[in-house]
């Protein structure tokens, strides 16, 4: 998903990572199995198969730690700014967040090909050092954010 | 020049594509994963199969002819355990390895190591199963239900079977997991829930399906083992348990257990027919509707499984009509199948013979089905070869059949290369014809009174079992030449463009043949 904001004070390129499952779908999705599972294991408990509750709690402490390993992905992002003379990349990854400053005037937008058709990836490059961006947009996207990016910086 | 590089792919080591044996060892891609699935559910086939040989030798005439009774009951307890924990459920998780990432532009399952760790788990428990065979007292001969109290008192190949069991189910549990996130988290943008294709809207429901039912399977076998080594007394009459509430246990897993084996078959249909009758899908919210109907059914049904152990004629009643419920939401996919091929411009190439195949045996199953479910004709006909028939009609010709569509459609898109059609074609009307050879009589010789799992048999019995036998032969040959066909397109042939079949539709067809390593690495747009 991508968001760019273009205002007064410059240029805001947001990227986020695709999740098709809010957190509220999460929710609901683990409570409908956890009422089931529990429902059905707490049934054979009453009936004397009391040991299908320690592995409904197994399989559901599993299933919580895979849900809650994508939500701390869900906040995921890229975030490319232009304002006056500075390009930040910044990134948010499991709550962790990198940011990278380049100078507009000596950075430089690197388009790879990375294969057949429109399949490119995007970088900020100045000063020897390069930092990869755009990770979740598509091909599509890339080129119209490279395209506008370079135009930004050219026009500097 | 130092590089800070998110995941951009040409510099990205762990996007590397690996080569050799550690490729597959270690490999967290799909594709490769869901290929080893589908060869290791092939090669269970054939052991399985065998095994089935085995049975048809000996039933071939009356009389002993090759084996003891004792490893008569083994061959059938492990043909059943082997096809349908370790040939049926893992062929339809490669089939969504491999296909469910492309059909909702996914670049891969939400847990690639996990679903690493739920595949190498399977060849450990095959292994238990098979070798159980050589350990005193052989393998365990009661039933692929493993009932209570026989198995209580069965030899060390019974524990390698609870074994075995419980480290497929830990598998299958890791795997519907994964499953699960991928569909719910991973889809294309645009792509909601009403425009995911069939054939991943059944494995959700399958995938939540196993989630419920497997802790199920899990204390049932467990309650087994502890029965016989640590002396608990939970199916032992005599100490106060219940030989009954094993059944009640395993079949409220058993039930649903059916339809994990079937409803991903109904997927792979209902993207076929659509595609080579060249309409869209007739009825595709009914057909949602239906399956998780089936599915929420599929828990209220179980007893139907054991109507003759004394229950009361209110419980027969209740399992008897609900169990007839089920042709409802059934019935509406037949007629959604048949209504998609209505007026529709069909030609015939292999994976629609299968399907269309499928359509015709599968639904005399579920006819036979239904005779079964009638508490006063189950009474009669329980545990004779008319039931054997039954469920073979569901799982062969309706899982097997559905399978062999599905590699023959999606073959070309996996490869890079068309399959032989004539070749193909001809591995359907062996595979029909033989089937129909085999278990088409078995209705007789049930309806006659032969009862299941017994190595002898009375002489008026003798023309139907070996027209069984020979057709049975047939079928388990017939299947090395379906071997043949996809050895012969993954090794060359005709090139598959990227939509092999002209209606086609879904965003599996849009990427090349074969299809890339690394496919929708960013989600494409669905509109």
């Amino acid at each position: 998903m991508q968001i760019a904001e273009v205002d007064a004070s410059g240029y805001r390129l947001i990227c986020r990572r695709n999740d098709s499952l809010s957190p509220r779908g999460r929710r609901l999705f683990f409570a409908s199995i956890v009422v089931v599972s529990f429902g059905i294991a707490i049934a054979w408990w009453f009936r004397g198969a009391w040991v299908v509750l320690p592995f409904a709690v197994i399989e559901m402490a599993v299933l919580y730690i895979a849900l809650r390993v994508l939500e701390s992905h869900a906040g995921d992002c890229e975030m490319v700014s232009i304002s006056d003379d500075r390009v930040v990349v910044e990134r948010y990854e499991r709550g962790r967040r990198s940011r990278h400053e380049f100078n507009r005037y000596w950075a430089q937008l690197v388009v790879r090909r990375l294969g057949p058709g429109d399949r490119c990836g995007l970088a900020l490059r100045s000063h020897g050092k390069e930092v990869g961006f755009g990770d979740y947009l598509t091909d599509e996207q890339r080129l119209t954010v490279a395209s506008e990016l370079r135009r930004r910086l050219k026009n500097y | 020049m130092e590089a800070v590089h998110g995941h951009d792919h040409a510099h990205d080591h762990g996007h590397d594509h690996p080569t050799g044996l550690m490729r597959w060892l270690t490999t967290t891609n799909h594709k490769d994963i869901g290929t080893m699935y589908l060869w290791f559910s092939f090669l269970m086939l054939l052991t399985g199969g065998t095994l089935a040989m085995g049975i048809r030798a000996e039933l071939f005439e009356p009389g002993m002819q090759f084996w003891r009774p004792e490893f008569f009951n083994q061959l059938t307890t492990m043909h059943g355990l082997i096809m349908v924990f370790g040939a049926i459920m893992p062929a339809f998780v490669g089939f969504a390895n491999w296909q469910i990432p492309m059909m909702i532009g996914a670049s891969d399952m939400a847990f690639a190591r996990m679903n690493n760790f739920s595949f190498w788990l399977l060849p450990p428990a095959a292994i238990l199963l098979v070798t159980s065979f050589f350990v005193p007292g052989g393998a365990t001969g009661a039933g692929w239900t493993l009932y209570a109290p026989l198995s209580v008192q069965q030899g060390m190949g019974m524990d390698l079977a609870i074994f075995a069991v419980h480290i497929m189910g830990a598998s299958s549990i890791m795997g519907s997991i994964n499953i699960i996130t991928t569909i719910l988290n991973m889809r294309a943008p645009g792509m909601t829930l009403m425009k995911m294709p069939m054939f991943v809207w059944t494995w959700l429901i399958t995938a939540y399906l196993l989630i419920a039912v497997m802790p199920v399977l899990a204390g049932a076998v467990t309650m087994l083992l502890t029965d016989r080594h640590f002396g608990t007394h939970f199916f032992n009459a005599a100490g106060g348990g219940d030989p009954v509430l094993y059944q009640h246990v395993f079949w409220f897993f058993g039930h649903p257990e059916v339809y994990i084996m079937i409803l991903p078959a109904f997927g792979i249909v209902s993207q076929i027919i659509p595609t080579f009758a060249r309409k869209p899908l007739f009825g595709y919210t009914s057909m949602v509707y239906a399956t998780a109907s089936i599915a929420i059914l599929s828990f209220i049904v179980w007893a139907h499984h054991m109507f003759v152990v004394g229950m009361p004629a209110a419980g027969q009643l209740f399992f008897m009509y609900a169990t007839m419920l089920i042709a409802v939401p059934t019935g509406v996919k037949v007629f959604n199948w048949v209504a998609t091929m209505w007026k529709g411009s069909m030609t015939f190439e292999t994976p629609m013979l299968f399907s269309v195949g499928f359509l015709f045996v599968f639904t005399m199953g579920g006819f036979t089905g239904l005779v079964c479910a009638i508490t006063p004709i189950d009474i009669q006909i329980q545990d004779t070869y008319y039931v054997v028939a039954h469920f073979h009609y569901v799982l062969v010709a309706g899982s097997l059949f559905a399978l062999f569509a599905g590699v023959y459609f999606w073959l070309p898109k996996w490869t890079g290369h068309m399959y032989d059609e004539k070749l193909g074609k001809l591995h359907f009307w062996l595979s029909i014809i033989f089937f129909n050879l085999t278990f088409f009589v078995m209705h007789f010789l049930g309806l006659a009174g032969m009862p299941r799992r017994i190595p002898d048999y009375a002489p008026q019995f003798a023309d139907f079992n070996m027209i069984a036998s020979l057709g049975a032969f047939g079928f388990g040959l017939t299947q090395l030449l379906f071997l043949y066909v996809v050895v012969k397109c993954i090794r060359g042939g005709e090139k598959a463009p990227a939509k092999p079949w002209d209606g086609a539709e879904g965003l599996e067809w849009t990427l090349p043949s074969p299809a890339p390593y690394h496919s929708f690495e960013t989600p494409p747009i669905v509109k």
